[in-house]
């Protein structure tokens, strides 16, 4: 359980698996450096190199305009702040140390809060930055220096209604949640009364929300400081409940299982889990980098099962796109509607157990209203096509940088004859783990050659391309 | 799996029993018994070409229809079907509770109750902004079923939520109460059979079969292939033969039940509803009468809008699915001194609003004989109030059941409000099982036969007994 793949099988598709799960994937020479990389320095110099470099998060700052509570008010309303946001975070995903990167979409998914729970407009758009800056300094840090950081940021306060819970009045909502969504899980042992318990220890957090930067405060006078029985041991504050939840092998199972199955598989193994929650807890004390580390060298992960059976986030999507293409994020405004079509607005997720999450051999992320989207998207990049969006007479989709065609498709492979060389060379750079049936080569080559008549070479590769990019094999990764 | 031999097996299987597409829908909707299998959604999916050019457009449905209303975070019963005058009621919510002679709740009779040991008709109002539902009431299109629930109940949203759309409580979860009728009742179903008014799919529609007769989307009138540009046209020709709709033998679906085969399943049936449906939905709004009646300017009265239409469209789906959020009203459920404001009064004032309007367009389509709306939320919440004018998570809660067909009354009793009956911290204990609702759904209003309901709710005791209202 958990032993080092062997070097001996490490190949360029097991390299392509690693990027595709650690990384937003990688343009033709990243996966090749990356392959050769673990070939001549070993898996885990690999592997290494997408997890150990720090990351400077100050490449990312506020924007200036959250300095003062007038501009905020006025970022709101014009709905600056939230396209704004999106492009933000996503750069920051992209722009990551790439297992960071990966790991703060995570944590933002594990810790869904909404913007919609805070109900006066400045503050909310500050704490969603905040939120993200709270979660980003641990992401790759300590899990329970996260948790009891993130509870001390006004999102999830106001999302869990914190702020109201008081000794003689307390809310259960967050004691709840903590045990269910952040901690043990629903299956983790716990009672109504360790909910009720764990809801008393967690009261005097506050919010100063009348005034910027409406920061966070503990009041003594509204927390409850009796002992309570919680988890089998007694607990007065919430620094103790955090203490008895992590000690607790349910914590680390319960992390551990939501990590392998964002970065891995659906289905892992119960003995894989234990293994794995032992090290967490016992080895690394719920620090981040030697997990993952246990994970991406592990011959568990590279099974051909996980390979290319994992379909897409949005984030995903888009991030992959971005490298296989060689090409930038979308502009903000067109970015913020496209995720949102696609089920993935980052400050608004369903609801507070985050965004869906895989169930056996399907995945909730793929409504027939997402798919189509993914089906229509490709054309976004590959045509410049602005249909999709809407509202804007001077459309910033516009300025989208035009692919380089000549990069993607030479033309010395642009003819009829060159097809299946044109085909291949897309086919390795866009589906790495599908072969394509006959009858699909043969419906791209019709397609292809279709529009290579009515309208030239160069349209007739843009056509191709978007049509394998709508492919559903092009939503696995 | 042989998909060319699958195939002719069941293309000849077909041409023994049906003739037009509307007669095959309705027969294996409600008549078939088989099993589905992925060749069988290969299969449907060519019939469904064939049966589209040979009886085209569609002749539209003209069975039953059934509204599922999810109320999402768990609807405060309590601050919906409100017992006024019972004394533990008024004095678990000090800040709340709500009375027809001080905030014009609609009394609307006494209501079957199981407080004390003999029980009684409790004096029950509706909240003062579910106006359309008093009318519903007096018109004697509404049925108010108290009580439900199920044994062990869980107060996680998630939880909760999994097995009221599993219809197996406490059970590992794998497939949705819908989509094993789907399985087992289905075949031959075309995917917008279910159409489910949102971006992200739910549990409930979920089949295990390999089966897609549902369609999730929160903007039906939007889907399909994009045509910005003059080849857009044959490139979704194309774009059908690369994935494999149009291929006999090619079906484009992967031999392995896998995520990919999901994927590939998913983009056939999202293809072809989106044909289906923004057709539907271009009939109803280029008749010239439609809408009938104006639909709130919210989204949840763009979402019955849309259903409406597709109803108007004779489209042939016989369930739609619309959501509604919010109702997780742990704070500011209500808002100052005034319980009648806040956001559980707002959320009651937007669904009454949009069912309204729903059911008034029903009345002017002809509709209304057709359609039975249900609506129910994970759980109901606790008896007390808590600290921040909210309540928390609890079990029991009150569903209603609409329609031009229903048998209008009180169903199932309300739970004892007594301390000493409640269960985890202050929840209500359940005397209907809402398993006992969905079997009544099934099998009285969409025919059913009985003879499937062991295995489409296979959860011990499996055989509930069915209520009387439809």
């Amino acid at each position: 359980m958990l032993d080092p793949l062997p070097q001996g099988k490490w190949s360029r598709r097991a390299a392509d698996h690693l990027l595709s799960r650690l990384a937003f994937f990688g343009s033709p020479d990243q996966r090749e450096a990356l392959y050769q990389l673990g070939k001549n320095s070993g898996v885990a110099a690999a592997v290494d190199s997408l997890i150990d470099p720090p990351t400077d998060w100050n490449a990312w700052p506020f924007p200036a305009w959250t300095a003062t509570e007038q501009e905020l008010l006025s970022n709101h309303q014009t709905g600056n702040a939230y396209s704004t946001f999106g492009r933000w975070y996503m750069d920051q995903l992209l722009g990551a140390t790439p297992a960071a990167g990966k790991m703060v979409k995570f944590w933002l998914d594990h810790y869904a809060c909404t913007t919609d729970m805070v109900m006066t407009d400045p503050e909310r758009v500050l704490y969603m930055f905040q939120h993200v800056e709270i979660i980003r300094n641990s992401a790759m840090g300590n899990a329970k220096t996260l948790a009891n950081n993130i509870y001390k940021g006004g999102m999830l306060i106001f999302m869990l209604d914190l702020h109201v819970s008081s000794v003689g009045a307390v809310n259960e909502n967050f004691g709840r949640e903590l045990l269910e969504l952040f901690t043990v899980g629903v299956d983790g042992g716990y009672t109504e009364q360790d909910v009720a318990a764990c809801a008393a220890a967690f009261t005097g957090h506050r919010l100063d929300y009348y005034n910027y930067p409406y920061a966070y405060y503990y009041d003594p006078a509204k927390a409850d400081m009796t002992e309570k029985a919680f988890l089998g041991t007694t607990v007065v504050t919430g620094d103790d409940a955090m203490d008895a939840i992590f000690a607790r092998i349910e914590c680390a199972h319960h992390l551990c299982w939501k990590i392998w199955r964002y970065f891995a598989g659906p289905d892992p193994s119960e003995a894989l889990l234990q293994a794995l929650a032992l090290r967490f807890r016992n080895d690394h004390n719920y620090e981040v980098i030697p997990l993952l580390k246990d994970i991406f060298y592990s011959e568990e992960f590279y099974e051909d099962g996980n390979i290319g059976t994992q379909i897409k986030d949005p984030a995903d999507w888009i991030g992959a796109a971005v490298r296989s293409l060689e090409s930038t994020l979308l502009p903000q405004e067109t970015l913020r509607q496209a995720m949102q079509a696609m089920g993935y607005t980052p400050h608004r997720p369903p609801n507070v157990a985050g965004w869906p999450e895989p169930i056996g051999s399907g995945n909730l992320w793929l409504s027939a209203a997402n798919l189509l989207f993914r089906m229509n998207l490709p054309a976004a990049y590959t045509h410049r096509d602005r249909s999709l969006f809407y509202g804007y007479s001077e459309h910033e989709h516009d300025r989208f940088p035009e692919l380089d065609f000549d990069e993607l498709a030479p033309p010395h492979l642009r003819g009829r004859s060159e097809f299946p060389l044109l085909v291949e060379r897309l086919r390795h750079r866009l589906l790495p783990f599908h072969r394509l049936r006959p009858a699909q080569v043969r419906g791209l080559y019709d397609a292809f050659c279709e529009t290579l008549d009515s309208s030239g070479s160069l349209e007739a590769t843009k056509d191709l391309i978007r049509l394998m990019m709508a492919l559903p094999e092009y939503q696995m990764q | 799996m042989k998909p060319t031999a699958d195939i002719e097996e069941n293309e000849i299987a077909f041409q023994g029993r049906a003739v037009t597409r509307r007669r095959f829908l309705r027969r294996s909707v409600f008549g078939g018994a088989a099993a589905w299998t992925l060749p069988a959604f290969l299969n449907n999916t060519l019939l469904r070409l064939d049966a589209g050019a040979a009886d085209n457009p569609p002749s539209g449905a003209g069975g039953p229809i059934l509204v599922i209303m999810q109320l999402s975070g768990g609807n405060d019963q309590l601050n919906t079907l409100i017992p006024y005058t019972n004394s533990y009621y008024v004095n678990a919510r000090p800040a709340m509770a709500l009375s027809p002679a001080a905030h014009s709740a609609i009394a609307i009779g006494g209501a079957p109750a199981l407080d004390g040991a003999s029980g009684f008709d409790e004096p029950v109002a509706l909240h003062p902004l579910l106006g359309n539902f008093g009318q519903f009431w007096d018109d004697g299109d509404l049925a108010v079923i108290n009580g439900v629930g199920y044994p062990n109940p869980n107060l996680s949203h998630f939880t909760s939520f999994d097995y009221y759309h599993s219809a197996k409580p406490n059970e590992f979860v794998t497939d949705g109460w819908l989509g094993r009728f789907f399985d087992h009742q289905c075949a031959g179903c075309p995917p917008q059979t279910a159409m489910h008014l949102s971006n992200g799919p739910t549990l409930a529609l979920r089949s295990v079969q390999g089966n897609i007769a549902s369609v999730s989307t929160s903007y039906p009138s939007g889907m399909g292939w994009q045509h910005f540009n003059e080849r857009s046209a044959s490139l979704e020709a194309l774009y059908r033969k690369a994935i494999g709709i149009d291929h006999p033998v090619d079906s484009g679906i992967s031999a392995a039940d896998d995520a990919l085969a999901y994927v590939q399943r998913s983009a056939h049936a999202a293809l072809l509803s989106s044909v289906d449906v923004t057709r539907a939905i271009g009939a109803a709004n280029s008749s010239g009468s439609f809408p009938h009646v104006a639909f709130p300017n919210s989204n949840l009265g763009n979402n019955f809008r849309d259903v409406a239409a597709m109803i108007e469209g004779r489209l042939d789906t016989c369930i739609y699915y619309v959501e509604q959020g919010g109702y997780d009203t742990h704070g500011g459920q209500i808002s100052g001194n005034d319980p009648v404001a806040g956001t559980h009064a707002y959320l009651l004032y937007q669904l009454n609003a949009a069912l309204g309007a729903f059911v008034a367009e029903m009345k002017a389509q002809g509709n209304w004989d057709r359609v039975l709306i249900l609506t129910f939320s994970e759980f109901g919440r606790k008896v007390i109030q808590n600290g921040s004018l909210g309540t928390d998570h609890g079990a029991a809660q009150t569903l209603f059941a609409m329609g031009g067909q229903v048998n209008p009354g009180f169903y199932g009793k309300l739970p004892d409000l007594a301390p000493a009956a409640r269960i985890k911290n202050d929840s209500l204990v359940h005397n209907v099982d809402f398993r006992q609702v969905y079997r009544t759904v099934l099998e009285k209003w969409m025919g059913v036969p009985a003879s499937a309901m062991g295995a489409i709710f296979p959860s011990q005791p499996s055989n509930f007994s069915t209520l009387d209202f439809v």
